[in-house]
């Protein structure tokens, strides 16, 4: 493991300058910024439930989606403020990703099993929302400005968004880190490694699995309605999307699953290389894509740890 | 202790364990001997929940556990040890006992004292930090024997933990369950292939042949029934 | 529909019977299959059916690298990462499809792409039927290749029992890539059949992909006859499905969907078999 001594200085220093010097680099750095951030508060959220569990999700992407949709819709239909919209929202997501665990552990579905039952989910969502009008169907809601930006979770300036989702970061790392330490983590790492073991010693596997799934999928609620707030725009192929679901395990598993700072470096690789690539290739569309693809079997091929495991193998 | 009421276990058209009774008494050693296929295992798994008998019941201090999953029937204070080694293999030594002991502590400190204390009983507190999948087999039956022990069972069910030793770990390993058995205070019921080792520790002996009882009682006793002789060495004609 | 999916099903289950990897990069070939099949109307106006003698060959040796390259370096690794690299090659290659010929919905116009014919009062567009026909003839090639020939002995061999096989001298290593590269061709042949009545946009190859996946939990993993009539069904209850539902075609998959995670739930060694775990 990394030595106590280095690691707190750093955060220190990392954090401040994370706190001072965005408003003064401009809106696309910014945006750069907020994606890595972005990317990596969904990618620890992910690894709450994916990561420690073994439990490989594809619906993350959808579930975040969800109560976006939910948020959103309560604040366009019944002017609820997505302030508190967001928080209704996220116990509904956190109640669709217990279900769907609940499913899964109730009837046996590990690892591909599990991953096939969430795309599926995922998907199916999907192709709801698509054919919803009620919710803006294939084209998706345009949300609209209100007069009090504040209060509706609208800003004028990208970097008050900023702000927002580092707050959020700080949050889900010391939830991660508490999460690790607690009984409950020591429960999901043995679940991980092999269930009939962790039965045989009192592990009641099923209950931690739908509580890692509730606290994940509700922590990633907020994730999407911070997305659909930024962009101020949701619709199913952005936010519902299995590519989306992709991009957030691809953070993790990047940096280093089952850790509590890999969903941030991958992320920061993933959104470094994504935008040398648009640099080079031209914005166009999904372009990003290309690279995360080629990066995910790269890091699986070569350092299935991910970074963070390599950086503690040559530590130790 | 624990008593089992006419258990029957069938697989597909196989019948694993037929109508069997018995009873475990408090703070005993009791061994369940048999030829390979009689049962011997899938008992084991019966008891503490892994699988499901086809009709009777599982009683454990007065309480029915028969439908119970194996993590309620642990809480109840039963666990076993697997026939092939199970330790969580990418965990440290000290990790996987802490998780044993957090079945009834409180908190991840008191698991983790009380985790020290077990591997220091069991001999593994040099290896504390290491991987369990780096210790040799003997280390990684020691190791789920603590992380078992870790629960405090009351009932302690361990699966030919001889298999694959050679003789001075065996002897070791013999005199630790011995050494747990009084220390803890823990009944054990064991399925053990190494006869010697079954005749000097238990206070009784069942014998199992196509899943049904066929001889109870002491070591002594055992080793003169004629029904036990011949299911090992096939009948005299 | 059910003739196609059967096809491609059944190159997804051979690659998942052989190396029991679930490749999610399969429909992603299928969409390569059918640009294939679509530049080659545009070119060279070969027709679609026939463009079966580009595509299944390319794809068959591209999946041969594709499992070199790719696969067998993580075949002994954990199920989990097995399953991210195959997502990680899907990724690729669909978005370097949408970067190399655009997002937009591309199909082709033959004189017999409207044309249908009768069939005690229900019509059936010629062209499905054309595609399940053909498609019915490719796989019954493919049995006749498993069944008669000595590499194809080999691969069922590989299939049900690995150990086994590498001990009477199977060339396992050999066997993957052949295995890996007839999945693909039967996904690249699927591809160019499908064009004929499905336009191709470079994320066209998910609606496949999650469809053979139903048809493989619902025939049972790498058993491939249950495989082929599982297709055959699910093409069944899909059409049913749209008629009955009145879906639109779009979301038809919502219906394979549904019936995916019935199955998982209640069967998850599926009707005709036993997964492998």
């Amino acid at each position: 493991m990394m030595k106590k001594a280095y690691l707190i200085p750093m955060l220190i220093v990392v954090l401040s300058l994370a706190t001072v010097v965005p408003p003064f680099i401009g809106d696309r750095y910014i945006h750069i910024l907020i994606m890595i951030l972005f990317y990596g508060y969904l990618g620890a959220c992910w690894n709450i439930l994916s990561g420690y569990t073994g439990m490989l999700s594809l619906g993350h992407g959808a579930l975040s989606g969800i109560c976006a949709y939910f948020t959103v819709v309560l604040f366009m239909k019944m002017g609820l403020t997505p302030w508190i919209g967001m928080f209704l929202g996220a116990i509904a997501t956190a109640l669709i990703g217990m279900g769907i665990t609940y499913l899964a552990a109730r009837y046996g579905l590990k690892s591909m099993y599990f991953a096939l039952l969430t795309i599926s989910f995922s998907e199916i969502i999907r192709l709801l929302a698509l054919h919803w009008e009620f919710i803006g169907g294939a084209s998706g809601l345009l949300i609209p400005m209100s007069k009090n930006p504040m209060i509706n979770f609208q800003f004028p300036e990208k970097y008050l968004f900023y702000y927002v989702i580092l707050i959020m970061v700080i949050v889900i790392v010391i939830i991660n880190h508490l999460v690790v330490r607690s009984k409950l983590g020591y429960y999901l790492m043995a679940i991980k490694e092999n269930e009939d073991a962790a039965e045989n010693v009192g592990v009641i596997t099923s209950r931690y699995k739908i509580v890692a799934a509730g606290i994940s999928s509700f922590l990633t609620g907020f994730g999407g309605v911070f997305y659909a707030q930024y962009l101020m725009f949701i619709s199913p192929d952005i936010n519902l999307s299995l590519d989306f679901s992709i991009e957030i395990a691809s953070a993790a598993i990047i940096g280093g699953i089952g850790t509590v700072f890999g969903p941030l470096v991958g992320a920061c690789v993933l959104q470094v290389i994504s935008e040398i690539f648009r640099v080079f290739l031209g914005e166009m569309g999904s372009v990003h894509l290309i690279a995360y693809g080629l990066i995910l079997m790269l890091v699986i091929v070569f350092m299935p740890k991910g970074i963070i495991g390599i950086i503690n193998k040559n530590k130790s | 202790m624990l008593e089992l009421v006419h258990l029957t276990k069938i697989f597909g058209g196989m019948t694993a364990i037929e109508n069997l009774s018995l009873k475990v008494e408090e703070n005993k050693i009791i061994s369940i001997i048999g030829p390979n296929g009689a049962g011997k295992t899938t008992l084991f798994s019966l008891i503490s929940g892994y699988l499901k008998p086809t009709s009777g019941e599982i009683v454990f201090n007065g309480e029915p556990i028969t439908t119970l999953p194996p993590s309620r029937i642990c809480k109840k204070g039963i666990t076993r040890t697997f026939q092939i080694v199970q330790p969580f293999m990418n965990l440290k030594v000290l990790d996987n006992v802490v998780i044993g002991a957090l079945n009834w502590a409180k908190t991840t400190v008191e698991a983790k004292d009380y985790a020290l204390h077990i591997l220091e009983e069991v001999g593994l507190m040099d290896k504390k930090d290491r991987l369990a999948n780096t210790l040799t087999l003997a280390g990684k039956k020691r190791l789920e024997l603590a992380r078992a022990v870790a629960t405090k069972p009351a009932l302690l069910m361990l699966d030919e933990v001889m298999a694959g030793l050679n003789k001075v770990e065996g002897k070791h390993l013999m005199e630790l369950i011995e050494s747990i058995h009084v220390n803890q205070k823990v009944t054990i019921l064991f399925i053990e292939h190494v006869l010697n080792i079954v005749m000097r520790l238990s206070d009784r002996i069942i014998v199992l042949n196509y899943g049904e009882k066929i001889a109870e009682g002491t070591p002594e006793e055992i080793s003169q029934d004629q029904k036990t002789i011949e299911a090992y060495l096939g009948k005299r004609k | 529909m059910g003739g196609v999916l059967s096809l491609v099903a059944i190159g997804l289950c051979l690659i998942f019977g052989v190396m029991n990897i679930i490749n999610f990069a399969h429909g992603a070939l299928l969409m390569v299959g059918m640009y294939i099949a679509f530049f080659a109307f545009q070119c060279f106006h070969l027709d679609p059916f026939l463009s079966i003698i580009l595509s299944m060959p390319l794809l068959f040796l591209g999946g041969m690298v594709i499992q070199k390259v790719v696969i067998a370096p993580v075949l002994n690794a954990a199920h989990i990462n097995q399953l991210l690299l195959t997502l990680g090659l899907m990724l690729f290659i669909e978005n370097l499809a949408a970067q190399l010929f655009g997002v937009n919905d591309r199909s082709v116009m033959t004189q017999y792409s409207t044309s249908t014919i009768s069939f005690w009062g229900a019509s059936i567009s010629i062209t499905r039927l054309t595609a399940s026909l053909l498609a019915l003839a490719i796989n019954y090639l493919l049995y006749l290749f498993l069944k008669k020939t000595k590499t194809g002995k080999a691969v069922r061999a590989a299939s049900e029992e690995k150990t086994a096989a590498q001990l009477v001298g199977i060339n396992v290593h050999r066997i993957n890539l052949i295995a890996f590269g007839i999945g693909s061709a039967c996904a690249g042949g699927a591809g160019s059949m499908v064009l004929t009545f499905y336009p191709v946009s470079p994320h066209v190859g998910h609606v496949f992909l999650i469809a053979a996946f139903v048809v493989i939990m619902l025939g049972g993993g790498s058993n491939l006859m249950g495989v082929f009539w599982a297709a055959l069904i699910i093409g069944l209850a899909e059409s049913l499905g749209q008629v009955l539902l009145m879906l639109p075609a779009s979301s038809a998959q919502i219906i394979s969907f549904g019936i995916l995670i019935i199955i998982l739930i209640f069967k998850p060694a599926g009707l005709f078999g036993v997964v492998k775990r």
